[in-house]
């Protein structure tokens, strides 16, 4: 990130960072997954640096499974993902603290025209990477909300590559298809389907996180103020792609993460980043793991999802000390 | 050290339960109460258990049901929020009095949702005042809203509602879904919590309920066996006593009636044996004494006899008829006493154990025959036919002969002795390698009430049968000791005025003898 792109937020945090002690570690690890909706979280790299982390490690993981258990086995320490991912692992016993949320809507649904409506779900097709894979767990969130039963009343045809999938809702093997920026993208080019559920605009899913900050239990514990300045900045991030969303996409372009810059600008303008001052990061853990309940998919109920892993604490204290 | 199992213990229980339950020092009247307020008690405090199972499940239906109410006034008021904001926006395309009217009394009414929200959520009183202070400020907005729309500045109105009103209506729309998740998450918490009470309850009662009959039942057990053991132990002490073994001694660690009893048996046992022991003693010295006397009194007895035929023969001519007829009494009296001497000298050595068994092989048809030819002049001037059934497949015997002769002529001179007229039938049979000997008459019968005594020594029907019928009382006595000896026995069966019928059944080789000591004066008697 360029110092004068962000050179502005830094300025607006300098006071609190520099009163807290230096970090218990300088390393830290985050997934690094080229979703663009995390952007705050790739472009955190910077505000990491301010804080004092002088090593940021970003391992790679193929799908949202392998990096939960990367989060088991310590091999990352902070990851950002679907909410529903981070349920079905704190419900599974992993060692994980849910800590702030990232954004809410960025999932958008797709369907052809056997479905007029998202309460047209039952007995359709949908495409997922995996049995149980992220898009599942939220799609089936998303069935039970609706009174469907997922595991019956949905018939999940598994395509582990993706990219595939609008080719499939073309070619009618598959009923409906959901995805994430910039994914959403290409198929409203390609005019395959309509959408049936926006998350950005649809209520009740428009007002929770559907992407949610976690740590490693361990390194939250071991290290608190290290969590505490790598939770700031990547507020700072979310903040940053907020309120500087052409800054955000050329910084993505330049980074690599993609080569479409309108698609960055349009993902940067459609989700709502500067959401995350006013949702509660508690209600969103609290409406998806009643859903997941809902749908089979957990055993815990949603205040034991919240007591044994959520902390937040952290995004507390850094919304007071933040008011943007 | 190992530690012991369940199983273990169990059986330890089983084992040491009856035994403290028996060293308890009270009455078995108090054990017993004490035992069935025990499982009374078990009973009381399961229904106890249970009475409190379904107060928790009843209190937390009751929760469950205020939950339930919640969720339904919050859901109300999500419901009515996005309704609002409906009307407001609509009144902008419409922008009539009617719609404006109706708009603005749709927001007023959003306060009776809330009142009934507020009603039953005092436990949200917190998210219930942010949403009272949005709804106040949308309901402000509103009004402006249509205010502005009524004066005809409809691009004010929509300038305000984007910028304040829409703003507002989703953060109200946001805090009653809000509302609603955390009254569905307490509901699943209390639907889980019933879940988890019910299995801990179900637990509880089934552990209750089998910790109570377990219990019961081991209180049942120690308390029966605590009493039924000693029972045991005293009866078979008791047989053994009756069968004259009075070497045992009662163990028995009960301090209740039942110990009392047990130290009674155990000094009677003690005082029988001593007394029992003097018995033997004296019994033993009597026929010691009997068995001397006998052999002595037999030689001078035969002198007697042999002298008195002597005389008798060779004096018949010169001695006057009278006096000869008077030797005659003297040898038939002398005869009788001989025979009084040797049937009590053959007693005596059965009771002193001297009578020994000599087995042999012999056949036994002869030997009847020979029991035959001798009882029949016994029958002389009698209206008595004598039968004999004897089987003729009968085996060669391997026993004593003198002594089945001895009892075989025993039975048969006292059915010619008590029957005058008739018959008298000799049956032999064999069978499961026995031989019995049956002697059936016609006599006189034996009354039922002295049957069982017919086998006692010095024993007949009565007084007068002795003097009218002769005999020493004794044949019967040791027809019976000399069949137990040779492994057998004698039966009878009698009426009165019909006959009798007596049975000798002996094994047809000698084995031993029977346990005559075991068999009681009435076994093998028939009336």
């Amino acid at each position: 990130m360029g110092a004068a792109g962000v050179g502005g937020l830094l300025g607006l945090f300098a006071n609190s960072a520099a009163a807290e002690p230096p970090p218990e570690t300088r390393t830290i690890r985050m997934n690094d997954t080229p979703v663009l909706c995390f952007a705050p979280q790739l472009l955190a790299k910077t505000f990491l640096r301010k804080e004092g982390f002088t090593d940021v490690r970003r391992p790679r993981f193929k799908g949202m499974a392998s990096r939960i258990e990367a989060l088991r086995t310590g091999e990352i320490d902070i990851l950002a993902g679907l909410v529903t991912d981070h349920i079905a692992g704190i419900d599974a016993g992993v060692p994980m603290v849910v800590l702030t949320g990232l954004h809410p809507g960025c999932i958008q649904t797709f369907a052809n025209d056997r479905l007029a409506s998202l309460s047209d779900l039952a007995g359709n097709r949908v495409a997922i990477s995996a049995p149980g894979d992220h898009m599942y767990k939220f799609l089936s969130s998303v069935a039970a909300n609706i009174g469907l039963d997922p595991v019956r009343e949905i018939k999940w045809i598994v395509e582990p590559d993706f990219r595939k999938w609008p080719q499939m809702l073309e070619n009618g093997q598959v009923d409906v298809v959901a995805a994430f920026p910039p994914q959403t993208f290409k198929l409203q080019e390609m005019k395959v389907g309509h959408i049936i559920l926006d998350t950005t605009t649809d209520a009740p899913w428009r007002h929770y996180f559907c992407c949610m900050i976690t740590a490693r239990r361990e390194f939250v514990r071991k290290y608190p103020v290290a969590t505490r300045r790598a939770l700031r900045a990547l507020i700072q991030s979310i903040q940053f792609c907020a309120q500087e969303p052409q800054r955000a996409a050329g910084l993505l372009v330049e980074r690599g993460i993609t080569s479409n810059y309108d698609n960055a600008l349009k993902t940067m303008r459609t989700v709502p980043y500067g959401a995350w001052q006013a949702y509660d990061p508690e209600d969103a853990l609290r409406f998806y793991s009643l859903r997941l309940r809902e749908a089979g998919l957990i055993r815990a109920t949603p205040r034991e999802i919240i007591a044994r892993g959520a902390d937040f604490s952290f995004h507390n204290e850094l919304r007071q000390e933040l008011k943007v | 050290m190992t530690r012991p199992s369940g199983l273990a213990l169990l059986l330890s229980g089983l084992r040491w339960g009856p035994v403290w339950t028996a060293r308890i020092p009270a009455s078995i009247n108090t054990k017993l109460l004490v035992a069935f307020l025990g499982i009374v008690m078990l009973l009381v405090a399961l229904g106890a258990v249970g009475l409190g199972v379904l107060q928790i499940a009843d209190e937390r239906t009751a929760g469950l049901v205020q939950l339930e109410r919640r969720v339904a006034a919050y859901r109300q008021l999500q419901h009515n929020t996005t309704g609002q904001l409906y009307a407001v926006a609509s009144a902008f395309l419409a922008a009539n009095e009617s719609d404006l009217d109706t708009a603005l009394r749709r927001l007023q009414r959003f306060a009776y949702d809330f009142d009934r929200a507020e009603f039953v959520a005092r436990g949200d009183a917190e998210r219930l005042r942010g949403i009272e202070a949005d709804y106040a400020e949308l309901l402000r907005t509103g009004t402006r809203i249509i205010e502005l729309v009524r004066s005809g500045k409809i691009d004010a109105a929509r300038s305000l509602h984007h910028e304040s009103s829409i703003p507002l209506a989703d953060r109200l729309e946001r805090r009653t879904y809000a509302l609603v998740n955390k009254a569905e998450a307490d509901m699943v918490d209390s639907a889980e919590f019933s879940n988890e009470a019910y299995r801990t309850s179900q637990m509880v009662l089934i552990v209750a309920s089998l910790g109570s009959i377990l219990l019961a039942l081991f209180l049942g057990y120690s308390t029966s066996t605590s009493l039924t053991k000693p029972v045991r132990q005293v009866r078979a002490r008791l047989r053994n006593i009756a069968r004259g073994d009075f070497s045992g001694h009662l163990e028995i660690p009960n301090r209740d009636e039942l110990g009392d009893l047990a130290e009674n048996v155990n000094r009677m046992s003690r005082k029988l044996h001593q007394l029992y022991g003097e018995l033997e003693s004296a019994s033993r010295h009597k026929s010691t004494f009997l068995a001397n006397m006998s052999h002595e009194l037999r030689t001078p007895m035969n002198a007697i006899i042999g002298f008195n035929r002597l005389v008798m023969r060779r004096c018949k001519d010169i001695l006057p008829a009278k006096h000869y007829d008077n030797l005659g009494k003297i040898a038939v009296s002398a005869d009788h006493l001989l025979l009084l001497i040797n049937t009590i000298l053959d007693l005596s050595k059965i009771e002193a154990g001297r009578m020994e068994v000599h087995p042999r092989e012999f056949e036994l048809a002869p030997l009847l025959e020979i029991c035959a030819r001798i009882t029949e002049p016994l029958l002389d001037g009698k209206r008595v036919e004598f039968v004999k059934e004897v089987e003729p497949a009968l085996p060669a015997m391997h026993t004593d002969q003198e002594m089945i002769r001895q009892i075989v002529f025993n039975l048969l001179s006292n059915a010619a002795k008590f029957t005058e007229r008739g018959r008298i039938v000799l049956v032999a049979r064999y069978a499961d390698d026995e031989v019995s000997i049956a002697v059936t008459d016609t006599g006189i019968g034996i009354p039922a009430e002295q049957l069982a005594r017919v086998f006692d020594e010095f024993s007949q029907v009565d007084g007068s049968t002795t003097r009218q019928h002769a005999g020493t009382g004794l044949g019967l006595a040791i027809s019976r000791r000399l069949a137990g000896l040779l492994g057998g026995r004698v039966d009878v069966e009698s009426e009165v005025g019909v006959g009798s019928t007596f049975t000798m059944t002996v094994p047809a080789r000698y084995r031993g003898p029977s346990p005559v000591e075991n068999v009681p004066a009435e076994e093998g008697v028939t009336s």
